[in-house]
């Protein structure tokens, strides 16, 4: 047999491979686009007005511990706080952990909220680097500010839970915007199921191109430039469509670093929030559901479509690839540690259903993805290209996305509507069509690259550093 | 008869400002309307009016801070302030009263008693 | 294949551009009907205003006479929107008008239709509009199939008050599968008195879940009326009752049920004493401190846990006595006293004076060194590791010695 015959047929094989790939992969999407569909719709015709202002006088609402951790936020974080002691919500605190910032984060934290040192105790349920100092503020008896050492994100929630008085916690990250009315409605499903309900998250939307003032979003608009247009499309696809899905099936693997409300016994049970993985919220919520299916007490973990964080997404290349890797890696890391969850029964839907997703789709799907792509040029370039393939090829994967996108965006459209201009309707149907002609792929190919580096990192698990800081914690699937 | 007395309504939620406003209309009042914290502010300041009717829950600063901000500033800090709010705990009707409100009525209110108060506040026989 | 290939890019195609239609064809007919609704609602709302603050005799004459056909939502909504937020004369015109309009019947008649949604809106609805004679529509809407439906009618029950309506939700209260028994108890603790008498009425029939429910409600509404009813609650033979009836006294706070509740802290079971000793709590009884002092020594730590707090609600005199109890020969209530001390702030009261001079000084001393026999050392040796004042780190260390084993915890 000629090396060339052999070469196609080695192609013929992959290419089905890579037909079925993508078929497989975008039914999915669409058998949790109607899910979400269902949900979302049955969500908006059960929200009445009348429900959060009930709520908000209620005795029986349970008070939240707001915890924003902070590493040298000086410019940003007294309109931070002050943004969150305007939300709107019956009985809550703040608190603020300053992560050993280097700037004049506390310094300006004191001088505006009138801190005072005091000795309110606490107990040490979680084990952090050392604490300095606590602070009460005279002028917002519910703002509290904790001084300690630098320990990295996981470490500052870590020493915010410790503190917190109530108990439901909800992590928001320094530079996140969060709406007047979402606490309210990120706590709905906790007073729905009190026992069952462990952790919800609420969706992120892409601040870039909205008006801010004061800490608000005043005006919500679409950006000018394609990038972060690009993400919206995409993050409206990944939270409307597929984590709505996902949360129905009861196998939400994630929720949002930048959003997400946990109820604090279970998470201090399970010793908190770890350094082992890039992505600390991915890991906690996988470590509580394994937590959860061992306890073998119902349980849920919510997605609600309709509270908002506005994030500041990556306006550059450069920026989105480091995000997307670390999130990439963080996905791998979580999955490796909890390996043993796959297509474990015990594991019930996360199991059997989100994990063995994940680690074909997430895992190898990018290797696929992308080798099926450069396989389709050398193909062209060797003059060995199936036409007809290539033609299935690019209805699978291109139109068959494109389809998903539009789909997201008419899921928008028919429920929160938060584009109401004909401009930024337009942009988002035309970048629906371009999101798949180029932005996916090179999402596939930054994954294969985030992979490669989870492996070598690895190896030199003994030198591994304490991760910093990273800003624009969102994580989107 | 005399100069119609001026009010400034700060209040976020449309409805219930379109509802005071023509309420204190209907009564001959001339009413004014701020929507957050920050134009509440600004009116007060430069309008000078009567009897401020504030809202606590308000965008950009909540009640409290107006409040505060109204009784450090010697221009307006002898205006009446009637706090109209959803909250009803004990914390923040005491808080308010602290912070230098007149009054403070809890929503959703009776209309009549609500003007009665603010005739009261702006009665000129106060001190 | 080639078919195949045809066919699925051709339905593709299809699918996207009939979405791309929906989406269009769908906003520009919501853009207009809503901007022709906010545009009638301009012209409506001053008017439907006017009638409410008593201008106009009847909503039908200020209105002009009759509403037209594409106005009914705009009007409706107006009439929903203001109900809710005012109270008094101008709230009863505001539901007379969503009578007279003939918006109640139409609610009426929606909450037997068949979408779920729909009959959930008009029962919120007829909460809203406070439409008495709807309470027996809603009490059946309370066995519909679906639960946000059922919700949604408890809660118009709850808001539309008056006997037909309290009724029904009692009964639910003794359902706990159907109802989330916090939820209803919620909305019958909204309707405030007039509960009581029902509830009272049907206690004895209520299954053992509602009867706590029914004492928890009593007590959350402060009833004065019920006070003598929940005192007798006190001797009920069942353990939960009477731990719910003494807190529920506890929440109302009155000085008279003092006496009953200090006999009960030396019930039989513990949730009574404990609900005694926080109820004691509550009404600052200071004849109660010398049976609180006793209540430290229990053999459970939630009766413990109530009475120490009650102690320091007790004001000066009940710091005094735990600061007397620090001697105590039981170890439970040396501990315990510990504790609230602690975490009054006491405790670091006294070591900031160990710096001083006097009786002062000398009362300070006595204290922590009580608190190191006792081994409630934690706070003491943080305190001497990170006071900021020299001297009375030097004096913690001077007291606390070379660190020894924790004696064990009790």
């Amino acid at each position: 047999m000629s090396a060339m015959a052999f070469l196609q047929d080695a192609l013929a094989v992959f290419n089905a491979v890579v037909l079925f790939y993508f078929i497989a992969l975008n039914s999915i999407y669409l058998i949790l686009f109607l899910i979400s569909l269902v949900e979302v719709l049955k969500f908006v015709r059960r929200t009445f007005f009348s429900d959060y202002r009930q709520m908000m006088q209620s005795d029986m609402t349970w008070p939240i511990s707001v915890l924003i951790p902070a590493h040298n936020e000086e410019k940003t974080i007294v309109e931070t706080v002050r943004s969150m002691l305007m939300v709107n919500y019956g009985e809550f605190e703040i608190i603020v952990v300053n992560d050993g910032s280097e700037d004049l984060t506390l310094r300006r934290l004191i001088d505006v909220y009138e801190l005072r040192r005091t000795d309110r105790p606490y107990k040490r349920a979680i084990p952090t680097s050392n604490v300095r100092a606590v602070y009460g503020s005279l002028s917002h008896p519910n703002l509290t500010v904790v001084d300690k050492e630098k320990g990295g994100k996981s470490d500052a929630l870590n020493a915010g839970i410790n503190l917190a008085r109530y108990p439901l916690f909800c992590s928001i990250d320094a530079d996140s915007i969060i709406e007047d009315n979402a606490l309210l409605r990120v706590v709905k499903p906790f007073m729905e199921k009190p026992d069952e309900t462990v952790a919800a998250g609420g969706i992120v939307r892409i601040v870039n191109g909205c008006d801010v003032k004061d800490g608000r979003v005043t005006r919500i608009a679409l950006s000018d430039r394609a990038l972060p247009i690009l993400q919206v499309v995409e993050y409206l696809r990944a939270f409307l469509t597929g984590r709505v899905g996902w949360s129905n099936l009861q196998s939400l693997l994630i929720i949002s670093g930048a959003f997400g409300i946990y109820r604090k016994q279970e998470v201090i049970e399970i010793g908190g929030y770890t350094h082992d993985t890039d992505t600390e919220d991915l890991e906690l919520v996988v470590r509580l559901h394994e937590h959860m299916r061992r306890k073998k007490k119902p349980y849920r973990v919510v997605f609600v479509p309709d509270p908002v964080c506005w994030t500041e997404a990556p306006e550059t290349l450069s920026v989105l690839a480091r995000q997307r890797n670390r999130w990439h890696r963080g996905l791998l890391q979580t999955l490796w540690l909890h390996k043993r969850m796959l297509f474990n029964p015990k594991y019930g839907n996360v199991g059997m259903f989100a994990f063995p997703y994940f680690a074909v789709f997430e895992l190898l799907g990018p290797f696929v993805e992308t080798f099926g792509y450069l396989a389709v040029i050398v193909s062209y370039l060797l003059g060995i290209l199936d036409v007809q393939f290539f033609l299935m090829f690019l209805a699978v994967a291109v139109l068959y996305g494109m389809f998903l996108s539009i789909a997201a965006i008419l899921l928008e459209e028919i429920s929160f509507r938060r584009y109401p201009g004909w401009l930024d309707l337009t942009k988002l149907l035309a970048y629906s069509v371009i999101e798949n002609f180029g932005y996916r792929q090179v999402l596939s190919a930054m994954k294969v690259k985030a992979f490669w580096d989870a492996i070598r990192r690895r190896r030199a698990w003994g030198q591994m550093q304490r991760r910093g800081f990273q800003k624009k914690d969102a994580v989107a699937v | 008869m005399g100069v119609a007395k001026r009010i400034l309504v700060a209040e976020d939620d449309p409805v219930t400002r379109r509802f005071v406003v023509s309420l204190l209309e209907e009564r001959g009042y001339e009413v004014l309307v701020a929507e957050n914290g920050e134009h509440a502010l600004e009116a007060a300041t430069l309008a000078r009016p009567d009897l401020i009717v504030s809202d606590l829950v308000m965008p950009y600063r909540d009640g409290y801070e107006v409040l505060r901000a109204i009784r450090n500033d010697d221009r307006v800090k002898h205006t009446p302030v009637l706090i109209l709010s959803m909250r009803d705990h004990e914390e923040d009707i005491v808080r308010g009263f602290e912070q230098g409100a007149d009054d403070y009525v809890v929503k959703p209110f009776n209309a009549r008693e609500f003007v009665s108060r603010v005739r009261k506040l702006l009665d000129p026989r106060r001190a | 294949m080639q078919k195949a290939l045809v066919a699925t890019v051709l339905t593709i195609a299809l699918v996207f551009l009939l979405l791309t239609l929906l989406i269009v064809l769908g906003k520009a007919w919501r853009e207009l009907r809503d901007g022709r609704r906010r545009a009638r609602r301009r012209v409506l709302e001053p008017l439907v205003l006017k009638y409410a603050h008593g201008s106009s005799p009847s909503i039908l004459s200020a209105l002009g006479g009759g509403v037209g056909a594409g106005d009914r939502v705009v009007v409706e909504t107006i009439l929903l929107d203001h109900v809710s937020r005012v109270r008094g004369v101008e709230h009863e015109r505001l539901c007379r008008a969503l009578d007279e309009l003939g918006y109640v019947d139409r609610f009426l008649d929606a909450l037997s239709g068949p979408r779920w949604w729909r009959r959930a809106e008009a029962a919120e609805n007829l909460g809203l509009a406070g439409s008495k004679r709807s309470a027996k529509a809603l009490a059946e809407a309370l066995s519909d199939p679906v639960s946000e439906v059922r919700l949604r009618a408890a809660k118009a029950l709850g808001l539309v008050g008056g006997r037909a309506a309290v009724l029904p939700l009692v009964n639910a209260l003794a359902e706990p599968n159907r109802w989330s028994t916090i939820r209803i108890a919620d909305i019958l603790t909204n309707m405030g008195r007039e509960v009581v008498a029902e509830l009272m009425d049907a206690f004895p029939k209520l299954n053992a879940h509602a009867k706590l429910a029914a004492v928890d409600i009593l007590g959350r509404i402060h009833s004065l009326d019920a006070v003598p009813w929940l005192m007798s609650r006190l001797s009920d033979t069942e353990a939960d009752v009477r731990a719910r009836a003494a807190h529920a006294l506890g929440a109302i706070g009155v000085v008279d049920a003092a006496p009953q509740l200090r006999r009960a802290l030396n019930d039989a079971e513990w949730p009574v004493r404990a609900m005694a000793a926080k109820a004691l709590g509550r009404i600052h009884d200071a004849e109660a401190i010398p049976e609180l002092c006793a209540a430290l020594r229990d053999r459970e730590w939630w009766v413990r846990a109530n009475a120490a707090e009650a102690l320091k609600l007790a004001g000066p005199m009940g710091i005094d006595a735990l600061e007397g109890m620090l001697a105590d020969a039981d170890l439970y209530a040396k501990h315990q006293a510990c504790l609230m001390l602690e975490d009054a702030g006491i405790l670091d009261r006294h070591v900031a004076q160990l710096a001083g001079s006097g009786a002062v000084r000398t009362t300070a001393e006595a204290v922590v060194t009580r608190f190191i026999q006792a081994g409630q050392v934690s706070r003491l040796r943080e305190l001497a590791a990170t006071h900021s004042e020299l001297s009375v780190r030097s004096e913690l260390d001077r007291l606390l010695g070379p660190p020894v084993p924790a004696p064990e915890a009790p």
